[in-house]
């Protein structure tokens, strides 16, 4: 198998509350013979408080890591929605040669589909789920790029090419609120409750994420017999039967070692 | 041309332009179809919903639009500018509007979310990069209350989901240098 290494941008949350996610994407990609190596000194994208605040951070905070990124390669893997979206619009801004990546963009070309079916140790067909995918991986498509921003489908392909049973979702895009948790939790409550409850009459028996923010919002508002909020490349590596994954799962408020076991993906 | 707002709040004067004058946002192309308003996630709690905020910049009222504690609900979620059929970024001009506002002092009647982005600056500042027991601290501090879900917060630490460990600092002498280019601009 060929290696291909590519720069890795984690994100804060990825180095702190999310660091299941950054391993498992790590281990994922390693997998696959992605070879995803984080780039030295970066720094905070701003998120949404330097937009929010001021016009010429916005963008400054965000291409300091395109500049980083430029020595290195031609592309730019983040696996954080927010990051992902901030170093995009800074793509377009300072005309970087860089192309930013979300890591599911990986995931879902026809190559990596190739070798996930081709990898496939234990498929997920006991398992159902909706693929949430948050507002800022997809909106605007000015930034972005994608036409199938009102119903995308990479996670979609890429939970279908490992034997999941994804159900169709209209709540895919719907806002959870994230940026606003530690301000307006009773805000963010109504937003992500209704997320939850509308993932539940789809028929999933848990929800599948390609960002810290959603997941952790997602996952921290229920109580201990809630849906289960996962990662998708921590069903990626349970689909690739990689080893040394029980540590992700005790750092998921809601467990979903339960729903994962009953549909024999554990 | 400058507009003064009637009323108790009119102290501080505003160029009208300034927010339907950056270019891309485009205020003054909105027929208020409120398509922005009916796709918003908090459009209920704000007492000012998005098309009526680019409806008022678009009028050269944008100081009505500054004082409107809705703007710093919003969320950021790109819907509204998705959806605009006329392109007017709608989440652009609320951007505009928030960065106005704290760049000239306008105290929106609940401070917390505009504490928190201030916490959250001062501690890419300060440490590069952010972690979240050091932000909650620096957004306690402004806010001058704990968040709200603190109960949460403590048991996120049992889980070891916030760590507790003394934060590193990554390349803060550039950022300090950025933040003042930033700010003399």
């Amino acid at each position: 198998m060929t290696v291909t290494a590519v720069s890795y941008y984690p994100g804060c949350s990825l180095h702190g509350m999310s660091r299941e996610y950054d391993a498992s994407t790590r281990a994922v990609y390693g997998a696959l013979g992605i070879d995803l190596r984080e780039l030295a000194g970066w720094t905070c994208c701003g998120a949404s408080a330097a937009h929010s605040l001021d016009p010429a951070l916005t963008v400054a905070l965000a291409t300091r890591n395109l500049e980083l990124a430029e020595a290195e390669g031609d592309h730019l893997v983040a696996p954080c929605v927010a990051c992902y979206h901030r170093l995009k619009v800074a793509e377009k801004e300072s005309s970087s040669r860089v192309t930013v990546l979300h890591a599911l963009d990986v995931a879902s070309s026809s190559e990596t589909l190739g070798r996930l079916r081709e990898s496939l140790r234990r498929p997920l067909s006991g398992l159902k789920v909706v693929c949430y995918y948050g507002c800022l991986l997809v909106r605007p498509p000015e930034v972005t790029g994608r036409a199938d921003y009102e119903d995308p489908q990479s996670m979609d392909q890429v939970m279908s090419a490992v034997g999941a049973d994804v159900r169709p979702w209209s709540f895919k895009t719907d806002c959870c609120g994230a940026g606003l948790a530690v301000a307006r939790p009773d805000v963010v409550r109504r937003l992500s409750s209704r997320l939850v409850e509308m993932a539940r009459e789809a028929g999933a028996g848990c929800i599948v994420t390609a960002c810290p923010l959603c997941q952790t919002n997602l996952d921290t508002r229920q109580d201990s017999r809630g849906l289960p909020v996962l990662y998708f490349t921590e069903l990626l590596a349970c689909a690739l039967g990689l080893e040394g994954t029980d540590w992700w799962w005790r750092r998921h408020m809601v467990n979903p070692v339960p729903v994962l076991t009953k549909a024999g993906v554990l | 041309m400058t507009v003064k707002r009637a009323g108790s709040r009119s102290a501080c004067v505003l160029p009208a332009d300034r927010v339907r004058g950056v270019e891309g946002l485009d205020p003054e192309l909105c027929f208020a179809c409120r398509k922005c308003s009916a796709g918003c996630p908090v459009a209920d709690d704000m007492e000012l919903a998005p098309h009526q905020l680019v409806r008022l910049v678009a009028a050269g009222l944008e100081e009505e639009a500054l004082h409107s504690s809705g703007i710093w609900l919003c969320t950021s979620c790109q819907t509204c500018t998705t959806r605009c059929p006329n392109g007017v970024d709608v989440a652009g001009v609320i951007d505009a509007l928030k960065q106005r506002a704290a760049a000239s002092g306008v105290k929106p009647a609940d401070g917390r979310v505009l504490a928190f982005y201030r916490a959250f600056l001062d501690e890419v500042r300060a440490h590069g990069r952010v972690h979240e027991m050091a932000l909650i601290a620096r957004y306690s501090l402004r806010a001058g209350r704990l968040p709200g879900d603190i109960r949460l917060g403590a048991r996120m630490v049992q889980k070891g989901k916030i760590p507790l460990g003394l934060p590193k600092k990554v390349a803060t002498g550039e950022l300090r240098r950025l933040f003042e280019r930033a700010k003399g601009r």
